[in-house]
């Protein structure tokens, strides 16, 4: 079933081409992969989809209605979450109270906000640092704020962008079990990721995009083999294994 | 959370100067008395101030329209339809309310941040000034002088100076109340997304425009409240003491040099900051602006020494000094 259907989506930054003519289906209950070289139209689509930008053409329909053109706090408040390529973090507030803002979506209360934070911080490994203000915290740890915020907020669709991005090999096998995690949960997962071994042993499909193009989709292994796409990944400092 | 060992200790420490207040117009001289008023005055006005601007960080240069929009309203009601000001003030606020919803809703429709947002508001508060100096039906530059009435509590006059003093205690402890009521909900914590990032506040499902306009709406509404009580001392208002530049810096620079966004810095503010400009204005004289000088000077060595203000300095001092 689809959670969020994008038709005909395209988006144009003066006479740039950010995003051509996408259309995509986003499942119940999967993970599903957005590759492409740098400047591919990857956070554009995710902007998009989460009302930061208005397309100039195309709609984005989630759990059966349109949502384009609602604000991003509206769309939020729906369920369909995203975190940011750069880490945007409460600097000056706590590990905990970060994880509260996302919390007060649903409720007003706060010692029950506070309580269910510290369980998020709990799943996301974070209970330790609570009372470090979040510009103290480690890369890896910041990360990990930009995913329990959202979690908070208790999404039904969650975009990730990069969270994997200046992370080492453990941090990132923790990442990946991380997100495995949140999808046994129950989330749907649609992630943006430059550490291949990451996104494809996470991903149930993968897109992949160049120059705001769709140029291949399917399993991982599928997209791997495919031409154009190790074509698009030539010059980029990773290779697909 | 449970109340933490500091918290309590606080508590203890803050009833010692309640008392010492609570009894001071026993002791006191009027000229004591008349520095205590506004330091508990320009308190309040700072906390209003801080609410907005502290919290949500949405800077205000143009606190002194909502002011001028509170003493002319129960000021005008009283002179013209003796309407007693303590009603009068009530819908002063109310008006004032409107006002600010009105400024926050069209400067945040049209994304006005930083120094736009502060520019906006100083405009608005000197065209409000301009205004009134022309409405004869307001006093145009002369200003409105309140009918006299002796001693009458029920219309908001005193013989004496301690009831004014009471009354600004009240006004300052409620101030205080709504800020750390503020800081503990929901609202405190969206007020504080926003000021923090704005961006990831939306992401969050913060509507951080109606935040705003709400922040400001409350912050307008309180400060109407102190516009009354300035009228009601002094029992005379004109454009240039109500709707001036130098009132909105009056406001803000306690909040600043106190500390912002926090309970405690627009009270500190106005203890360090209150008696020294009133002292060198009865000195000096009020035209001379040597009053300002002094707060060039205290806010150069605050941006110097302890520049996220007094309160948050003396706070990391303390813990610093605690845990060796
Ligand atoms: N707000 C913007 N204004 C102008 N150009 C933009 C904007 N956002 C992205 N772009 C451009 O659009 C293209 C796609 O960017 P982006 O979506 O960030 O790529 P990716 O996330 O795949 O690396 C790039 O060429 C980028 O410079
Ligand atoms: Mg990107």
């Amino acid at each position: 079933m689809a959670l969020l259907e994008v038709q005909k989506l395209s988006k144009h930054f003066g006479g740039l081409t950010a995003v051509a003519n996408n259309n995509f289906v986003v499942n119940q209950g999967e993970i599903l992969g957005l590759i492409g070289p740098n400047g591919a139209g990857k956070t554009t689509i995710f902007n998009l989809i989460s009302g930061f930008l208005r397309p100039d053409q195309g709609t984005i329909v989630y759990k059966g209605k349109e949502i384009q053109g609602l604000t991003p706090h509206e769309i939020s408040r729906r369920g369909l979450m995203r975190t940011f390529q750069t880490a945007q973090a409460f600097p000056y507030m706590t590990t905990l109270q970060n994880v509260m803002v996302g919390g007060f979506m649903h409720d007003r209360n706060r010692k029950r906000v506070e309580k269910s934070a510290l369980e998020t911080l709990e799943f996301t490994g974070l209970v330790e640092q609570k009372e470090k203000k979040a510009e103290n915290l480690t890369i890896g740890d910041s990360r990990r704020l930009e995913i329990a915020k959202a979690l908070a907020g208790r999404p039904s669709l969650l975009l990730l962008d990069e969270v994997m991005a200046g992370l080492n090999e453990t941090e990132i096998a923790e990442a990946v079990e991380l997100i495995k995690k949140i999808r046994d949960r129950g989330t749907t997962i649609f992630i943006v990721e430059h550490v291949m071994q990451a996104i494809m042993s996470l991903s149930d499909r993968i897109i992949v995009i160049n120059y705001g193009r769709q140029i291949a989709e399917g399993s991982p292994e599928k997209v791997a083999k495919d031409n154009r796409v190790i074509e698009a990944y030539l010059g980029e400092e990773y290779v697909i294994e | 959370m449970t109340m933490s060992s500091p918290g309590k200790k606080l508590y203890t420490v803050l009833i010692v100067p309640l008392i010492i207040f609570l009894v001071l117009p026993i002791f006191a001289g009027s000229y004591l008395l008349h520095i205590m008023i506004f330091i508990f005055f320009y308190a309040y006005l700072s906390q209003c101030w801080n609410i907005l601007s502290g919290y949500t960080g949405q800077f205000s240069l143009g606190h002194a329209a909502f002011l001028g929009v509170g003493a002319y309203t129960s000021s005008f009601l009283f002179s013209q339809y003796s309407l007693t000001p303590w009603v009068g003030m009530f819908i002063g606020a109310l008006v004032s309310l409107c006002v600010g919803l009105f400024i926050g809703h069209i400067c945040f429709r049209f994304g006005l941040k930083g120094a736009f947002f502060a520019l906006a508001t100083m405009a608005f508060a000197e065209i409000l000034r301009i205004l009134f100096l022309n409405l004869p039906s307001m006093g145009g530059a002369q200003g409105l002088l309140l009918p006299l009435r002796g001693n009458a509590p029920l219309l908001y006059q005193f013989e004496g100076k301690a009831p004014f003093y009471y009354i600004a205690l009240i006004m300052m402890l409620v101030s205080v109340a709504v800020a750390y009521a503020i800081e503990r909900s929901k609202t405190g914590f969206y007020f504080k997304a926003i000021h923090q990032n704005e961006e990831s506040a939306e992401a969050l499902g913060v509507d951080t425009k109606k935040y705003k306009v709400i922040a400001v709406g409350l912050s307008a509404a309180m400060t109407a409240f102190g516009g009354t009580f300035f009228a009601q001392y002094f029992m005379y208002i004109q454009p240039d003491n109500t709707y001036s530049t130098f009132v909105s810096f009056d406001i803000m620079l306690r909040s600043i040099i106190g500390g912002m966004g926090t309970v405690a810095g627009p009270v500190i503010g106005s203890f360090i900051l209150t008696p020294l400009a009133e002292i060198t204005r009865s000195f000096l004289g009020g035209k001379s602006g040597a009053h300002l000088m002094i707060y060039g000077l205290i806010l150069m060595a605050v941006c110097i020494f302890l520049p996220q203000g007094v309160y948050p300095g003396i706070k990391k001092w303390l813990t610093r000094f605690q845990s060796e």
